[in-house]
């Protein structure tokens, strides 16, 4: 299998004023690895400098072993799914992937052949015949992504490739996906939500305002949140009586009331307290409304991360190598520092 | 339902030399066109002049014969092949017009306003693929509306002729043809498709197109026709092509003018439309 990688050295990329990303160094190898980052993170810029569409400002830029800009032979090996749709309304899906398919090289009848095999391969051989306006969002999607894979290429860049699909259309997606990985491709998803790339792979790249926060194992991101006091959201109709029940048991770090009707608790053991919180309400005869958890996101992942950073970069859970820029340092004013209130 | 195995089946072929593209995108360009009713109806329409002009032409041709033959005093009738220009200029230019504005003047704000443009970049699409992509289809449609029947005009000139002599004189309206036909499409499709370039409503941008080319004419011919000014007659389009073709076609120029000064307005402003082309395309980074 190849031994191609993506090597990332020092990598800045400004749209005039606006840093897209900064000083980025990383190293992809085949399987699938996800780009991980809310909004404006630099996942999309990052692709479109692989896929060669965007010059760096600064750094070097290897795409399997070769110099990406400028060199558009290689663009045959790459297979780019945009987040954004710019379809040919009045081509039907196998026009488009078999034009496709043609812009890449391959002959007429072969096109014709592997455009459609891989519309039948995403669940849209029936639909193939029908214009891409009368498509549904779903369906505009695997027909992007039909394109990214008719000609084969060894590179996959998919940029938010599950937007807009149904469950099963997510299901097939991300088989496919973890398919061509384990077929020794490279495969780069991006994406702003955890769970999806973590039904893809293990294997992640951090990415924080235009910078690589850490790379390595998804899994411990999921252990970073349960190190980082993780807040439980409850709205009942007698808070006070409820933080008291549960201020006593030893998993409640911290237990405030933000406003009539709504407890807000801290803990460092979620798994612990989701259950317990009802169990005691019941006991009490307290009806709970809602119970949910605010942080348990990504956006407050990185705000632990980057609040972590010391001078010398980014904190170092193990499993996770730093990303080689540093943030600039925040101080941590999290729940360690008392300034909640405590129920009495 | 269950889910589908969507493992890769590999490609073993090969893949095609990067030449390759240029047939591609202009068979996909031309694809399109033909799709569109509009340009259907354009292409046969602009088939119908060329037929009654085809039929004046031997009628008059008979006619040149039947008085020569006559013992009457000799009535002289001009060459019928000078219709082939009159076709071409007067009749096809119109849909020659409308094919530029539908297939040359949104081509590339097509592009920019459905977001295309990305799944152009992540193939391998050189400046020069695209460039020769999107002007090449809309001049193809050009040749094959206006100069096309003109041609099988002057083909058929050459073919009623009675002597070698008038043969070999009457080729000049084939070749006349074959180098007017060019520029006649270089004009026609390079300015719009630049004009194209720069913006993404294709509606407004086709509206424009049609401002330039039809303003330009009523002015510049009005006034040169109304005055005794000649020298406005190069602010109209169409008046430098139909002076161009004049000189190309070995007939007297109608205004009187130098005869390089229309060739160099309209070369003028295809380099000018090319330059602006090639300047928009370079700022799209992928290109530069």
């Amino acid at each position: 299998m190849s031994d191609t990688r993506i090597v990332a050295d020092r990598v800045s990329k400004w749209y005039g004023k606006v840093v897209g990303i900064n000083d980025f160094t990383v190293s992809i190898g085949p399987g699938v690895t996800g780009l991980l980052g809310p909004n404006g993170a630099g996942k999309s810029t990052f692709i479109k400098l692989l896929v060669g569409a965007l010059r760096p400002s600064k750094g070097k830029l290897e795409v399997l072993d070769q110099q990406i800009w400028g060199n558009r032979r290689l663009l045959t090996r790459i297979g780019y799914c945009p987040e954004h749709d710019g379809i040919y309304e009045d081509l039907t899906g196998r026009e488009f992937v078999t034009f496709m398919a043609r812009l890449a090289g391959m002959s007429p009848p072969e096109a014709a052949e592997r455009a459609e095999a891989v519309l039948e391969q995403m669940g849209l051989g029936k639909a193939a015949h029908r214009l891409l306006r009368e498509y549904s969002k779903g369906m505009r999607q695997r027909a992007k992504l039909a394109q990214a894979l008719v000609h084969d290429p060894e590179l996959l860049l998919f940029d938010e490739p599950l937007t807009g699909c149904d469950p099963l259309a997510r299901a097939q997606i991300t088989q496919m996906i973890k398919t061509a990985g384990q077929a020794g491709k490279i495969v780069i998803v991006s994406s702003h939500i955890l769970h999806e790339i973590e039904s893809m792979t293990s294997e992640i790249v951090l990415l924080y305002k235009g910078q690589v926060l850490a790379e390595g194992n998804i899994y411990r991101i999921r252990d970073m949140i349960d190190e980082h006091p993780h807040q439980i959201r409850v709205e009942c109709d007698r808070p006070r009586e409820l933080g008291q029940q549960l201020v006593l048991s030893p998993e409640i770090r911290a237990v405030e009331f933000p406003d009539e009707g709504t407890l807000v608790l801290e803990t460092h053991q979620p798994d612990a307290c989701y259950p317990l919180i009802p169990k005691l309400a019941l006991a009490a005869g307290i009806k709970i409304r809602s119970l949910t958890s605010p942080d348990n996101n990504l956006q407050a992942v990185f705000e632990y991360l980057t609040q972590k950073r010391g001078p010398q970069g980014v904190a170092r859970p193990a499993g996770l190598s730093p990303g080689p820029s540093g943030g600039e340092p925040r101080a941590r004013q999290s729940a360690q520092d008392g300034t909640r209130g405590r129920a009495a | 339902m269950g889910i589908r195995d969507l493992g890769y089946k590999r490609y073993d072929g090969k893949l095609l030399p990067h030449r390759s593209r240029y047939r591609v995108l202009i068979r996909r360009a031309l694809s399109l066109a033909w799709g569109s009713g509009l340009m259907k109806t354009t292409l046969i329409l602009g088939m119908f002049p060329p037929v009654i002009c085809g039929v004046y032409i031997f009628l008059k041709h008979q006619a040149i014969q039947y008085l020569a033959r006559s013992p009457q005093a000799p009535l002289q009738l001009d060459d019928p092949g000078s219709l082939v220009f009159t076709c071409i200029y007067w009749c096809q230019i119109w849909f020659a017009f409308v094919i530029s504005l539908l297939a040359a003047a949104p081509s590339i704000s097509e592009d920019v306003r459905t977001g295309a443009f990305q799944f152009y970049f992540a193939r391998p699409v050189s400046r020069n693929h695209y460039l020769v992509g999107k002007v090449a289809p809309a001049a193809i449609l050009v040749l094959i509306s206006a100069v096309a029947p003109t041609l099988l005009l002057a083909v058929l000139r050459v073919g009623l002729s009675q002597t070698s002599s008038e043969a070999w004189s009457s080729t000049r309206w084939i070749v006349g043809t074959l180098a007017y036909g060019p520029v006649y499409a270089l004009v026609l499709t390079v300015p719009p498709v630049a004009l194209s370039s720069l913006g993404r409503r294709s509606g407004s941008l086709q509206g424009v197109w049609a401002t330039v080319f039809f303003v330009t004419w009523l002015l510049g011919e009005g006034i040169a026709a109304g005055t005794d000014l000649p020298y406005t007659a190069l602010l109209s389009i169409p008046t430098c092509l139909r002076l161009v073709g004049q000189l190309i076609y070995g007939l007297p120029l109608v205004y009187d003018l130098p005869w390089y000064l229309p060739a160099a307005v309209l070369a003028g402003l295809v380099g000018l439309s090319a330059f602006v082309l090639l300047r928009r395309l370079n700022r799209v980074e992928v290109f530069s």
